[in-house]
């Protein structure tokens, strides 16, 4: 019974605080005559102040420290754009070509060169390593299927035709001093490793080779045929 | 000042504090103007007199606004909670060191020497009065005591007091109500 009456008790001083509570609007104190003259006090007008000269100096510093930390996060967001996220975008294709071509000359000035599928299947030139486009793979065999958008790309193709036929990838060539070129290439080729030149005696490809360059007008449809049947021979 | 006219003042005491915090000197030297003396009373009065004196502190104070103002966000109400905000804590800084190293006290007659800063326009015989309350209302619980003095002598709304102290309005509104129902009953049992 008397818990009860504990609980009852504190039940109704629970009531009576959220009254208390719930009435106050807080402009008890703005209406109370206690604090008249505290409210004098704290209101009394001053004489004409100015701001301490050391207040004003570290107002400067701060702003100056301010523009600093905003400066350095532009470049740290900067930096993080050019590196990382420009050049992801660009890889991933996710940015128009023409921007994808800027970002990748940016990049290979601050960074080690990229090659972005996109830009080089765009523009059809290999890069600076040597390696082939894509493009220019398919139709190394055939010079009569180059394509139109190939042409300016086909003094590079030229230059490195000679290194190519060592690797087995070959470009056709139609001029006779490039045939030329190539033949002597692919005589120093077919030499045996002993320096005897000629047919080996057991490889058919061999003697069509050389059978071939001496004829000289069947140089280039022949040539781009055999070579990497020879170059694996000779590996 | 009329309601109206307070709603002006503010608005432009917005505008101010924006500037401010973009690096205008000069505004933020009218924010100072309207803030300080307000802030260096509610020092005293809180009890940071004698050593470091009331105006050490508020300049801590400010040294601290100072340097967190560039990254400061919100409008002029939410700055001044900010201010008596760091105002209590470089105050509470400020009884921590003088602990450590402790000093003779200094009562409230110490009050007199504001007299000296001639920037108060308070009647001398008001004065006593002031001094009065003041002892009164320092005799309350801390957090009591600090409620009133930033409701009356700050001028804060019950709001900005709650975020000057980190507070809900209603537990501030319950303090403000015990400390008021406190201090009736000292003055009535002191006129008794």
């Amino acid at each position: 019974m008397k818990g009860l009456w504990n609980r009852l008790r504190n039940g109704k001083a629970l009531w009576s605080a959220y009254r208390n509570v719930s009435t106050l609007t807080g402009d008890d104190l703005a209406n109370e005559t206690i604090f008249t003259h505290l409210r004098e006090f704290a209101a009394a007008p001053t004489g004409p102040v100015s701001l301490p000269a050391g207040l004003i100096r570290e107002f400067n510093a701060s702003q100056k420290r301010a523009r600093g930390r905003k400066k350095f996060r532009f470049g740290v967001g900067a930096l993080f754009a050019t590196i990382v996220l420009f050049p992801s975008l660009a890889y991933a294709g996710a940015l128009p070509t023409s921007v994808a071509r800027v970002v990748q000359r940016i990049f290979n000035v601050v960074s080690v060169p990229i090659q972005i599928p996109s830009v080089a299947t765009q523009s059809g030139q290999s890069d600076e390593r040597g390696q082939t486009a894509p493009t220019s793979v398919q139709h190394g065999s055939d010079s009569e299927s180059q394509t139109p958008g190939a042409e300016a790309t086909e003094t590079p193709s030229q230059e490195t035709s000679s290194k190519t036929s060592e690797t087995g990838n070959s470009s056709s060539e139609p001029e006779s001093t490039s045939s030329n070129t190539l033949s002597t290439e692919i005589k120093t080729q077919i030499t045996t490793p002993d320096g005897v030149s000629g047919p080996s005696g057991s490889s058919d490809e061999g003697d069509l080779v050389r059978g071939d360059l001496v004829q000289g007008d069947l140089v280039q449809g022949t040539v781009s045929g055999s070579v990497g049947v020879d170059t694996s021979g000779s590996d | 000042m009329t309601d109206q006219g307070i709603e002006i003042y503010r608005d432009g005491l917005d505008a101010t504090l924006r500037l401010a915090i973009k690096g205008d000197e000069a505004c933020f030297a009218e924010l100072w103007r309207a803030l300080n003396p307000r802030l260096e009373r509610f020092l005293y009065a809180q009890g940071a007199m004698g050593d470091p004196p009331a105006s050490d502190v508020a300049s801590e104070t400010w040294l601290q606004v100072v340097r967190d103002l560039p990254r400061f966000k919100g409008d002029y109400s939410g700055f001044r909670s900010w201010l008596y905000q760091i105002a209590r804590n470089r105050m509470v800084d400020a009884a921590r060191a003088k602990s450590r190293r402790p000093i003779a006290s200094v009562d409230i007659d110490e009050m007199d020497r504001w007299a000296t800063l001639e920037d108060l326009a308070v009647g001398v015989a008001n004065r006593t009065e002031i001094k009065a309350i003041i002892e009164k209302i320092r005799g309350l619980p801390a957090a009591q005591s600090e409620v009133l003095m930033l409701r009356i002598v700050a001028d804060l709304s019950v709001d900005e007091t709650a975020r000057a102290m980190k507070k809900s309005p209603n537990a501030i509104r319950v303090l403000a109500h015990r400390a008021l129902t406190s201090l009736r009953e000292e003055i009535g049992s002191d006129g008794q």
